[in-house]
């Protein structure tokens, strides 16, 4: 069941490619089931159940950090927001910028929220957690 | 912490509703205007400022109800967010129905979060402080970003929220200095502010 209540286990995508900060997202998740992407391809494979990624699970949640190299997260975040078979997963964007232009740019990517992730890592725990408390106890998330 | 008022439209037509969600928000520290419409043409009207709306505010993020009157909350949701000037503002769905077709409807297009009005008082309570704590604390919204604001003492709000019971807004205060992309974006935004609407309604916040 997708719909959220606090005792279920939520299948999360993030997209991440910095060790440090997946150890992060590890510790603030919980009880929650974390599957890491590093790259576009494995992630578009990862959600369309395509080769290697078929029996990958329908994500609840994806976290999408958007300071990747080479502007990943933007794309990512245009692909999946394109696709009408992807479009209804919420993607909530991190990033450590909050210059205006970054943010309304994720907004008008149709990311569903933009959070601003702070440099110091007990701070983004509790970020992390705030944001995984809203979105999977308090929002109601789509189904497949 | 933000350093004005956080502009929220609310499409509401249930009084009893409206009652709850603006007492939940009072009780919140972060300072807000609630300004209230209660059907879908209303909702359109203050988004693209026409009629009697002409001089409302660009809001900060809309709170939206899908069993409206005079098109309903699905058909605010598709207008505002084909339109190039809107989409970009946050709509959190706040609904009665749990239906699943709702459910995806709502975020097949584009709304930013759906959530159920709980029947039960107190947890709808808490469905809205979490609704300030993640929307209006910690995320970044397109023209409200939190952590970085300085502050912003805005002249019409001062003259309307009453002098006392504002401690809430404290964390406002402080004297960072501005630095100049922030003051230029100020500018622009305010530059043309106009008179509050008669739908608004001005929350003084309190401390929870």
């Amino acid at each position: 069941m997708l719909t959220a209540a606090p005792s279920v286990t939520a299948e999360i995508l993030l997209l991440e490619q910095n060790d440090d900060e997946v150890a992060v997202f590890e510790e603030a998740t919980g009880t929650n089931h974390l599957n890491v992407v590093a790259d576009c391809p494995t992630i578009l494979r990862f959600l369309r159940r395509q080769g290697d990624q078929s029996q990958a699970p329908r994500p609840d949640l994806i976290l999408l950090d958007l300071d990747l190299s080479d502007k990943i997260g933007c794309e990512m975040l245009s692909e999946i927001k394109q696709d009408p078979t992807l479009r209804r997963i919420p993607v909530v964007v991190l990033a450590a910028s909050d210059s205006y232009d970054n943010i309304f740019q994720a907004y008008d990517l149709q990311a569903n929220a933009y959070v601003r992730k702070p440099d110091e890592k007990e701070q983004l725990i509790t970020v992390l957690r705030v944001t995984l408390h809203f979105w999977l106890s308090l929002a109601r998330l789509p189904r497949e | 912490m933000g350093q004005r008022p956080i502009e929220i439209l609310l499409v509401e037509d249930s009084a009893a509703d409206v009652w709850l969600i603006s007492e939940a928000l009072k009780q919140g520290t972060v300072a807000k205007n609630v300004n209230l419409v209660s059907n879908g043409e209303q909702a359109l009207d203050f988004l693209r400022k026409r009629g009697a709306y002409s001089s409302a505010l660009r809001p900060d993020l809309v709170l939206l109800d899908l069993n409206l009157p005079r098109r309903d909350g699905l058909e605010v949701l598709r207008e505002l967010k084909s339109d190039s000037r809107l989409k970009t503002i946050p709509v959190i769905v706040l609904t009665s129905s749990e239906a699943g077709t709702d459910i995806n409807a709502a975020y097949d297009l584009n709304a930013n979060c759906y959530m159920v009005k709980p029947i039960d008082l107190e947890q709808f309570t808490l469905a809205i402080r979490g609704i300030e704590e993640f929307w209006m604390h910690l995320a970044s919204l397109p023209t409200y970003t939190p952590q970085s604001n300085k502050p912003e003492q805005r002249t019409d709000n001062a003259k309307s929220a009453p002098s006392t019971g504002s401690t809430g807004s404290k964390g406002h205060r402080d004297n960072k200095p501005r630095t100049q992309q922030d003051t230029r974006r100020r500018t622009r935004r305010f530059a043309a502010r106009p008179e509050r609407q008669g739908v608004a309604a001005v929350y003084a916040p309190r401390h929870s």
